[in-house]
C-alpha cells in the first residue's frame, strides 16, 4: 500500500509547505521589495495564503503594498499586464481594499432607496434562472473577459476533458493549435491512439498544476528534465507520458527524442498561442522521493513499478495548487508576455483515491480546491478568465443527466451544451455547418465514437479496484 | 495468350503509350487498359462478379480508353497490374516520430489508397494476381536533396508487408535503375512527360516542364518490362532491344557511342506528343529485368 501519510509534503523546494496554511501568521512580516499589511478580520487567512503562494497576481495594492513582480516588470515595477488593471492604491489598506471590491460589485445602497437585490437582473436569482428552466435553457453563465476569435491561436492542455474543448473549437473554424502534428497519412484513428490531436502537443494529460509547472519549467530550461526511464521489457516508457505510445518506445533512445520533440512543442505552443486552455483535473499526485519529479500516473498502474521508499503519494492543498498554477503562468508569461489563459475544471470525478477518504469525498474536495483556485486566479488578472464547464456538468440542477452510466464519464450530449454555451458565451452561438452536422449525428445516437475519443489515463485506475 | 488489365490514373499514360512501343516484343501478351484521372477508378463497383463504372461519365472514359470494354470482368484476365492510384511514398522525419508511429503511418496512407480499395475488390472477385505500382517517385531536380535509401526501402517493405500481402496483391518497386539520391526519379525520366490519351487518337496532353510526378514513355516501357518479365514472368519472344522500334534500338546505340544525356535539368522543351523521338536516350542493356517478387 502506497503511504499516504505524506500528503504535506511539498513538491518542490522553495513551494511552501501544506502546513504554512495551518499556522497563523504574525500581524505584520516585513520582506524584501513587498510588505503585508495589518491582517483585519477574517481576512488574515487570504492575506496569508496570498504570502504563502508566494507570487500570486492580485491587483496592486489590493491587499499587500509595494512591488511585487510577478511577471516581467513595466514601468511601474509591475508587471506591464497587472500594471494596465491596477485601480487601487498603492498603499491601500486592506479594508479600503475590501470597500473598494465592494464597491466594484456595485452592491452599495442606491440613491433610488433601493436595495441592492433589487437592481440585479435575473440571471443572479436561482428560481427564474435555474429552477424554473430546463438544463437546456440555462443561459448567461458565462460572460468572456476577453474576446476570442477565429484569429486567436488556441493551446489546450490539462485533464480529459480539454481535449473535448480542442475538438470542439477547430469543428467551429477556430485555430486550434497542434504545434506537434500527426504524420501525414496515419489515420485519426492512429492519431488518438498515439496520442496525437488530443492536446496541442503530445505531452499527454496534464492533471495537476504542479505537473503543468512541471512542464512550463522544463520548457523555459529553468528545471532539467529527469533522466528517468521506465524499462519494461524491450520497450522503454515515458515516465512523464507512460501510454503515450500504446507499446511503448523501441529504445531509451527513441524516447528522450520523443520527450524532446513534445517539449519542443510545448514551448512553441506557449511562444505561439494567443489563448491557453487549461483544464485543472486532480489534486492528488505521485512524486519521486529522491529527485522531487511528479508522475502523471502512479508507477505501477500505467507503466513503470511501484516502490513504496521513493515514490511518495501527496494530495495537495489550496496554497501549493495556486502557487504551482502562478508559477506555472508566470513561466509561460515568460516567454509570452502577452499570453490569456482560460481556465476550466473537469467535471470528470475521480476515478479512484489514494487519500483514504471516500472517492467522492475526494473528488468534491479535489474539484472544490481547483474550482476555488480557478476563481483566485480569474477574479485577479485581466488575462486569465474562467469558464464553468464544471458547473454545466456536475451542478446540482443538471440532476448528473450528462454523466455516462458509469457516473463518471461526461456524455456527448453534456459536452455539446458545455460548448454551445461556450460559443454562445463568444457571442458565436451560431453553429458552423459542420458543427451543425456533428450535433445531428449525436442526435441520431452515432455519438458512441466520440464517447471512445478520449484518452484518459486515469481511467487505468478501476482496474485495480475490487471490481476491477 | 495472356490478357492483362492495367488499372491506373493518370501515372498508367506513360505505361499507355510505351506499350505502344514495345508490344511487338511480347506476341504473347495483351494488355487492356481502364484508366480515370485522380481517383476517377473510385466509382468502380462490383456488380455481378465484376466491377462496373458507378456513373456515365467514367463508363464513357473506361469505353474510350480500354478500346471499348466498360466493365471488368476479372474472370477474362490472367493478371491486374495497378499503376498509381494514390499509392505514394512517404517520407518522414525520423527523428520527429517513433519508428511505430512511421509505420503506422505508411499503412494507413498505404490501406486508404485507391490503388489499395481496388486491389481488394479484385482479389475478392478473382485468384489472379494483382501486382501494384506505386506513384513514381518525384523527378529529381537542383535542390533535390539526397535522402537515405532506408526510407525508401522502410516504405516498400511496410507496404508489402502489412497492406498488399495480406490481400495477396503484390508490390513491386520501381525500377531501381531510375531511382537517384535515394528518393527521387532520375529527371530523364520525366521529361516530355503526357497525360492520359483521351481514347479518340489524339495523344494525352503535354504536361510541361514544371511536372515532376508523371513520368514518360522510357519509364513505362522500363514499367512493363519490371512487371512482365521481372512479376508476371512473361518472357520475351526475342532480346527486347531487337523489338525497339529503329529509332529505339538507335538511341541505344548512341548512348553505347558515349552520347549520354547529363544534368538533372527537366527543363527541356515539351514534345507535344507522348511518343519520345530521338533522343530517348534508354539503353536497355543497363536495366536487366528485375528479380522476381511473387516468387
Amino acid at each position: 500500500m502506497p503511504d499516504v501519510q505524506s500528503t504535506s509534503r511539498s513538491i518542490c523546494a522553495p513551494w511552501p509547505t501544506a502546513s504554512a496554511t495551518t499556522t497563523r501568521p504574525p500581524a505584520t512580516r516585513a520582506r524584501s521589495g513587498w510588505r503585508a499589511q495589518p491582517a483585519v478580520g477574517p481576512t488574515w487567512a487570504f492575506s496569508h495564503l496570498q504570502r504563502a503562494a508566494g507570487r500570486c497576481r492580485v491587483r496592486a495594492g489590493e491587499l499587500f503594498s509595494g512591488p511585487r513582480p510577478w511577471n516581467a516588470p513595466g514601468p511601474s515595477g509591475w508587471p506591464r499586464s497587472v500594471a494596465r488593471q491596477s485601480h487601487c492604491d498603492s498603499g491601500m489598506s486592506l479594508v479600503k481594499a475590501e470597500r473598494a471590491q465592494l464597491g466594484r460589485c456595485n452592491m452599495s445602497m442606491g440613491a433610488d432607496g433601493k436595495n441592492p437585490y433589487e437592481k440585479l437582473p435575473a440571471r443572479a436569482f436561482w428560481k427564474p434562472s435555474v429552477a424554473e428552466r430546463s438544463a437546456f435553457d440555462l443561459e448567461g453563465l458565462w460572460t468572456p473577459k476577453f474576446p476570442i476569435s477565429r484569429d486567436d491561436r488556441i493551446a489546450c492542455f490539462g485533464s480529459c476533458f480539454a481535449q473535448h474543448i480542442g475538438r470542439a473549437l477547430k469543428g467551429r473554424g477556430y485555430e486550434w493549435l497542434i504545434t506537434e502534428p500527426a504524420p501525414p497519412g496515419l489515420s485519426a484513428e492512429n492519431a488518438r491512439r498515439f496520442n496525437y490531436d488530443l492536446f496541442t502537443c503530445r505531452t499527454g494529460n496534464i492533471y495537476t498544476t504542479s505537473l503543468l509547472r512541471q512542464w512550463t519549467d522544463w520548457a523555459t530550461g529553468s528545471r532539467p528534465e529527469p533522466d528517468e526511464v521506465w524499462v519494461e521489457g524491450d520497450r522503454a516508457i515515458d515516465p512523464f507520458r507512460p501510454r503515450i505510445e500504446p507499446n511503448g518506445f523501441e529504445s531509451v533512445g527513441e524516447m528522450r527524442q520523443s520527450r524532446s520533440v513534445a517539449l519542443k512543442a510545448f514551448s512553441e505552443a506557449i511562444r505561439t498561442a494567443t489563448v491557453f486552455v487549461f483544464t485543472l483535473g486532480l489534486t492528488e499526485g505521485w512524486s519521486s522521493k529522491s529527485h522531487g519529479h511528479e508522475y502523471p500516473m502512479c508507477p505501477g498502474t500505467a507503466g513503470g513499478t511501484f516502490v513504496a521508499d521513493e515514490h511518495d503519494f501527496f494530495n495537495q492543498r489550496f496554497v501549493l495548487v495556486l502557487s504551482n498554477l502562478i508559477a506555472a503562468v508566470q513561466a509561460m508569461r515568460s516567454i509570452n508576455p502577452e499570453l490569456k489563459i482560460l481556465l476550466t475544471v473537469s467535471p470528470v470525478p475521480l476515478t479512484a483515491t489514494a487519500s483514504e477518504q471516500h472517492v467522492m469525498v475526494a473528488t468534491m474536495r479535489s474539484k472544490s480546491i481547483l474550482r476555488a483556485v480557478a476563481a483566485e486566479l480569474a477574479e485577479t488578472d485581466t488575462l486569465i478568465d474562467y469558464f464553468p464547464s464544471y458547473e454545466l456538468v456536475a451542478s446540482p440542477p443538471l440532476r448528473g443527466m450528462f454523466f455516462e452510466p458509469n457516473l463518471r464519464s461526461v456524455n456527448p450530449h453534456g459536452v455539446s451544451l458545455v460548448m454551445r454555451h461556450f460559443f454562445t458565451g463568444l457571442g458565436d452561438g451560431k453553429a458552423s455547418l459542420p458543427a451543425q452536422r456533428k450535433q445531428r449525428a449525436i442526435r441520431k445516437g452515432e455519438a458512441s465514437a466520440e464517447r471512445s475519443d478520449v484518452v484518459c489515463e486515469e481511467q487505468l485506475l478501476a482496474a485495480f479496484g475490487p471490481s476491477g | 495468350m495472356m490478357r492483362i488489365a492495367v488499372l491506373g490514373n493518370s501515372h498508367v499514360a506513360c505505361v499507355r503509350s510505351a506499350w505502344d512501343a514495345v508490344r511487338d516484343r511480347y506476341p504473347g501478351v495483351h494488355l487492356t487498359f481502364f484508366a480515370a484521372g485522380r481517383r476517377g477508378l473510385a466509382d468502380l463497383l462490383a456488380s455481378n462478379g465484376r466491377l462496373v463504372p458507378g456513373n456515365s461519365r467514367l463508363r464513357e472514359i473506361l469505353t474510350r480508353r480500354s478500346g471499348g470494354v466498360a466493365e471488368i470482368d476479372p474472370t477474362k484476365y490472367d493478371a491486374f497490374i495497378l499503376v498509381g492510384l494514390g499509392l505514394s511514398m512517404r517520407r518522414i522525419r525520423r527523428s520527429n516520430y517513433s519508428r511505430a508511429v512511421c509505420r503506422q503511418s505508411i499503412i494507413d496512407a498505404g490501406k486508404s489508397s485507391l490503388s489499395y480499395s481496388i486491389a481488394e475488390q479484385l482479389q475478392a472477385l478473382s485468384t489472379a494476381p494483382v501486382v501494384v505500382y506505386a506513384n513514381p517517385l518525384l523527378a529529381a531536380d537542383e535542390s533535390s536533396q539526397f535522402v537515405s535509401p532506408s526510407v525508401y526501402e522502410t516504405n516498400l517493405t511496410t507496404l508489402r508487408h502489412d497492406v498488399f500481402a495480406p490481400i495477396g496483391s503484390v508490390l513491386v518497386e520501381q525500377p531501381s535503375s531510375t531511382v537517384v539520391k535515394g528518393f527521387w526519379t532520375r529527371p530523364e525520366y520525366c521529361i516530355g512527360s503526357a497525360g492520359l490519351e483521351a481514347g479518340d487518337g489524339r495523344p494525352g496532353r503535354a504536361h510541361g516542364g514544371q511536372d515532376r510526378a508523371h513520368m514518360n514513355e522510357k519509364y513505362g516501357v522500363l514499367l512493363i518490362q519490371s512487371a512482365l518479365e521481372g512479376t508476371l514472368g512473361c518472357r520475351p519472344k526475342r532480346g527486347l532491344a531487337d523489338a525497339l522500334p529503329p529509332w529505339l534500338r538507335r538511341v541505344g546505340s548512341l548512348r553505347r557511342q558515349g552520347h549520354r544525356k547529363t544534368g538533372f535539368s527537366n527543363s527541356q522543351p515539351v514534345r507535344p506528343t507522348s511518343r519520345p523521338p530521338q533522343q530517348l536516350g534508354i539503353d536497355l542493356d543497363e536495366h536487366p529485368a528485375p528479380r522476381d517478387l511473387s516468387a
